[in-house]
């Protein structure tokens, strides 16, 4: 050890004897040695020095006693580490159990054994010198890690830029997103838009696993979604801007050359919705998604839409299919991860589909927003725990029927 | 992670998996023993997934890759998929992929 790095031991004792024994025991050992014949002397100065560590002290002494000592030590901010050997002069177990209870951590007998003490103190020295690196060490991953965090928030800011707002109310449709990743980024991702003077579109996708990788798949993806009317626009033909078929979108974002560019083992689920405006009319692509709940304003009741189907990135020319349904007035429809119906309760049980139905009929009456929170908030709850473990969004969409006058989003 | 595997036949090889959870933790390592023990030559890998009661889209993209590492030799057939795991078999069409069985005799006498 360097000069500045040596360890300081502090040794207290009202007899010159003991001092000067302790001195000549420990002149060996690789620490700075300071002696004082009184608690005041060596209180003050602990005070000043920061790097103390270890505490030799006697029991019974004039003024100060070993007690008090320990007791203004532990007292100290710059002293939360100091190692404390109190010296006792009978075998009373009481001083043991109070010098302990103090925050003493050993205990040497007087008269002094000299290969004892030596032992006692090398081995306490050791002890303090790991702890020493393990702070050491601690302080360094803590840095660390602040930093990343630092970073991820960054991250995920820059990925909300990518989604849309998370509510939308245009003529006769009213859309609300609940976007929460389960770390501070996630694969989730969700988006719509304006096809033309009749449809709206709108997708949730999920990709695979969580955390930055899936994040950076989200974002590569999400960006290439955003480019409209270009070469690479999924939704509309490139030239003619038709509206393509929903399972034509699927299909092309699944034989892209922008996904197998990404050459990861990544995937991710989708539901593609096309929603006629003026007529209520769902068309709708299922890729590995979870099913849609379509919440049925006339009768205050749900159905579970959907076949499956492929997720995609997973299988070459796979093969994706339309569906479809008729929204009435005031018809809600709901798309989910499947981080939502999974959620596990303390006992293993996953909150499933049904329950999901239920809390959307119960609470038809709040607004998409507040439905939302309240039931991702009711899903928290089921599991016990304060967020869930993985990233969940959920869109709602409501048809309010016919509009007299449509804007045209572009 | 625990898996083990017992050789049927020179073609035939039987993998189980004794985990609850195939999932994001559990999927790599997964993968990497598949392609270590597979790598024999095997034309039929049988899976047993009895344990599994979860699989979340890891475990499936590891099914998959581990599907189109065999694809040159051989398949995968899946044996005592649980209710979820069928669900999420079923959702995404990987029913279609992967034939499934109840037991493990029923494979043997598939394949015999």
């Amino acid at each position: 050890l360097a000069e500045s790095e040596r360890m300081k031991v502090v040794m207290v004792d009202d007899e010159a004897i003991i001092r000067y024994q302790l001195q000549t025991v420990l002149k060996d050992v690789d620490a700075d040695l300071f002696a004082f014949s009184s608690g005041e002397e060596a209180y003050e100065f602990l005070e000043k020095n920061n790097d103390v560590a270890m505490v030799i002290t006697d029991w019974v002494m004039p003024g100060m006693d070993g007690f008090e000592l320990i007791l203004r030590i532990k007292a100290m901010e710059n002293q939360k580490f100091t190692y404390i050997v109190l010296l006792t002069n009978i075998n009373d177990k009481d001083c043991l159990a109070m010098g302990m209870s103090y925050g003493a951590d050993d205990f040497i007998q007087k008269p002094i054994e000299e290969k004892e003490v030596f032992a006692r103190v090398y081995a306490g020295l050791r002890m303090q010198q790991l702890q020493n690196e393990l702070r050491e060490t601690n302080d360094e991953l803590r840095v660390a890690l602040q930093r990343m965090k630092v970073d991820l928030i960054a991250a995920a800011e820059l990925h909300k830029t990518i989604l849309p707002d998370p509510e939308l109310n245009v003529e006769s449709v009213e859309i609300t997103s609940l976007f929460q990743p389960c770390e501070y980024i996630g694969g989730d991702l969700y988006g719509y838009r304006d096809l033309n003077e009749d449809l709206f579109a709108f997708y949730q996708i999920d990709v695979s696993g969580h955390g930055v990788p899936s994040a950076l798949f989200s974002f590569a993806l999400g960006n290439e979604l955003l480019k409209q009317g270009n070469d690479t626009d999924w939704l509309l033909e490139p030239k003619t801007l038709e509206v393509r078929e929903v399972h034509d979108t699927v299909r092309s974002i699944n034989d892209s050359e922008a996904l197998n560019n990404l050459n990861s083992d990544l995937y991710f689920t989708m539901i593609y919705v096309q929603l006629n405006r003026k007529t209520g009319h769902v068309n709708f692509c299922q890729a590995g998604h979870p099913h849609l709940i379509h919440f049925k304003h006339q009768d205050n009741a749900c159905t579970i839409v959907g076949e499956g189907g492929f997720p995609v990135g997973l299988i070459k020319d796979a093969d994706y299919q339309k569906q479809s349904f008729q929204m009435q007035k005031y018809d809600r429809i709901f798309m989910f991860s499947d981080g939502l119906p999974e959620a596990l309760s303390s006992s293993d049980e996953m909150y499933g589909d049904e329950r999901l139905c239920r809390l959307i009929q119960e609470n038809s009456h709040l607004t998409l927003n507040n439905l939302l929170e309240y039931l991702y908030q009711t899903v928290v709850n089921w599991t016990e725990s304060k967020k869930l473990d993985d990233d969940v969004t959920i869109t709602a969409i409501q048809w309010n029927g016919e509009g007299e006058h449509y804007e045209f989003h572009q | 992670m625990n898996f083990t595997n017992k050789k049927v036949s020179d073609a035939v090889l039987i993998i189980i998996i004794n985990e609850e959870r195939l999932d994001a933790s559990c999927a790599p390592p997964f993968k990497k023993y598949f392609s270590e023990v597979v790598n024999k030559g095997f034309s039929k890998v049988v899976l047993d997934l009895s344990c599994v009661s979860f699989m979340d889209s890891s475990g499936l993209g590891a099914l998959i890759s581990c599907l189109k590492l065999m694809a040159a030799q051989g398949e995968i057939v899946i044996v005592g998929a649980q209710a979820n795991v069928k669900g999420l078999f079923t959702l995404t069409r990987m029913d279609r992929l992967f034939t499934q069985y109840e037991n493990i005799d029923e494979v043997l006498t598939a394949i015999a």
